[in-house]
Formats: C-alpha cells, sequence, structure tokens
C-alpha cells in the first residue's frame, strides 16, 4: 500500500471513530435525561424520610405521598429497612434503594404496583405502605395546589 | 530504519495516545453526567437527621414522657434518658448518623453505639421540659450527629 493510500485509511477510520464516540457520548446523555431516574431517587428519599418521620410520632397517622406513582412499583422491606423503587414497565431499569431507621419492636411492610396514590399509616408499632382509599382525601396547602 | 518501519512506528504511538485520551475523555464525561445527577438528587444530611431526631422527644418509645396511653411530646422523662433505651430507640446500623445527646442543664448525655467523642459534624438543638418527678423544668437538648 502507498503512503497516500495508507493515510487516506487512516483519516477515514478516525472519522468513524469520532463519529461513534460523539454517538456514545450523546446516547448515554440522552439515556441519562429521559430515565426516571432521578424521580425514582428523589421518591425514595422523601418516604424514607416519611417512615422516619412517622416512628417518631406517638399514636396512629397517615400520610400521602404527594406525588404520581403510577409508573413505578414500590416496596418496603422490613429485614433490611429499606424501601425499594422501580420502574413497572421497564424491568431492566435500575431499582433505587433507601435505607429507614425503625426503632426496635417495629415492622414497616407493604408494596404498591402502578399506583397513583401512594399512602404510609403508622398504627402502634407498625409502618404501613398502601394504596390510599378513596374516602382519604388529601389537605391540599396553596403551595401544593400552585404546583 | 527504513522509512515503513518509522511510519509503523509512528502510527502506533499515535493511536496509542489517542485511545487513551477517547478513554479518559469518555469516563470523565459519564463521571460528570452522574455528579450531576448525584447534586440534582442529594438531601442534605441536616434535614434527614432532623426528621430522625425527631423520635427522642417526641416518641414514647424514646424519651417522650408518658402517662398510660397518653404521651407528652416535648417533654423528656429523665427516668428514660438512659443508654439502652437510646440504643432501643435508634438501633445502630451500617452507613447511619451517629447522634451524641446533652441535656444542657441536667448536665446528662448520651451517645449511640458509633458516636466518636468531639467529631461532630452538625449539631441540632432542640427546646425541651424535663419531667423529673412532680417537677417540670425548660432545658436544651444538643444533638451532635456524626454521619458515618
Amino acid at each position: 500500500m502507498n503512503k497516500k493510500a495508507a493515510s487516506t485509511l487512516v483519516m477515514i477510520f478516525e472519522l468513524i471513530a469520532v463519529i461513534a464516540i460523539i454517538f456514545i457520548l450523546i446516547s448515554y446523555a440522552n439515556n441519562l435525561a429521559g430515565s426516571k431516574n432521578s424521580i425514582k431517587v428523589r421518591a425514595a428519599g422523601d418516604i424514607q424520610m416519611m417512615i422516619n418521620t412517622l416512628v417518631g410520632i406517638s399514636g396512629a397517622a397517615i400520610v400521602e405521598y404527594p406525588h404520581d406513582m403510577s409508573n413505578y412499583s414500590l416496596a418496603l422491606n422490613n429485614k433490611e429497612q429499606t424501601i425499594t423503587i422501580f420502574e413497572t414497565k421497564k424491568s431492566t431499569a435500575l431499582k433505587t434503594y433507601q435505607s429507614f431507621h425503625l426503632p426496635a419492636g417495629y415492622s414497616a411492610s407493604g408494596a404498591v404496583k402502578n399506583t397513583k396514590r401512594v399512602c404510609l399509616t403508622k398504627k402502634e408499632k407498625t409502618v404501613t405502605l398502601r394504596k390510599c382509599l378513596k374516602q382519604e382525601k388529601t389537605t391540599k396547602t396553596s403551595e401544593n395546589k400552585n404546583q | 530504519m527504513n522509512q515503513k518501519a518509522q511510519f509503523e512506528i509512528r502510527k502506533t504511538i499515535y493511536w496509542t495516545i489517542t485511545t487513551t485520551v477517547i478513554t479518559i475523555m469518555i469516563f470523565a464525561f459519564a463521571m460528570q453526567l452522574v455528579k450531576f445527577q448525584k447534586d440534582l438528587t442529594k438531601i442534605p444530611p441536616q434535614l434527614q437527621a432532623e426528621y430522625t431526631s425527631l423520635r427522642f422527644i417526641n416518641s414514647p418509645d424514646c424519651f417522650a414522657y408518658n402517662e398510660g396511653e397518653r404521651t407528652y411530646p416535648g417533654i423528656v422523662d429523665i427516668k428514660k434518658f438512659k443508654t439502652d433505651i437510646l440504643n432501643k430507640c435508634y438501633p445502630v446500623k451500617d452507613r447511619n448518623f451517629n447522634f451524641g445527646l446533652k441535656l444542657k442543664k441536667e448536665r446528662k448525655e448520651l451517645r449511640t453505639t458509633h458516636y466518636y467523642v468531639n467529631n461532630r459534624d452538625f449539631t441540632l438543638t432542640k427546646n425541651v421540659l424535663i419531667k423529673k418527678g412532680e417537677k417540670t423544668t425548660p432545658d436544651l437538648l444538643e444533638i451532635a450527629v456524626q454521619i458515618s
């Protein structure tokens, strides 16, 4: 192969490599931007704090998570003391975990799938994650209404 | 050295450098994106610790004073202010907050299992009432927080 032909080949190869890299980086950024990962992480953090708050009050209580969770599955693991959230439709999507801290003798359980309104209840020493009942109406603050 | 060998050597050096630079660039980009996403979803530890520490003064399973079924949030029962109650109220696991609790006027101090002295990340304070027999006196609960 002469020198000129070799340098043309190298140039073509470089061009292909640059295009491939640009494509990989853009698709990675697109995937990240389009994924619901941030929503899952924030929801897990919120629910973790809600559980930590619920176990810190005396008596029974019920609280609704103020976001639509109809695309997600949520589950509480009593043994590991974690909340798991994942996208129901995407089985390959990453699961998000957050751990909460229960006092001794307390338990947390429950799971919901594609539920718009998710509620957390505390009764005696049990925290339960479940679908909100129709009669459980939310009291919205003016700040909530504006969102 | 003939011209062909020189060309081959130059090519090898060029591709080694190019591959290294491209790999570093891809990793740096990926790390930047992950960092951005982490920053976006970060919850301030002060807020998490505040919610977690609510139990100390509000829950009858911690230090809150209770008479039968009725609990008095914000009133600390001095008889309950003990290490074994603290360990039941806040069992320490891995990747937790560690708390050091101090009642200023009473000069009583408790620490969770992995709390190391003089190494606090931040401090939360709560105005409380102390139930000591029939007397109720105001005090300040200082909660030193360590992030492990």
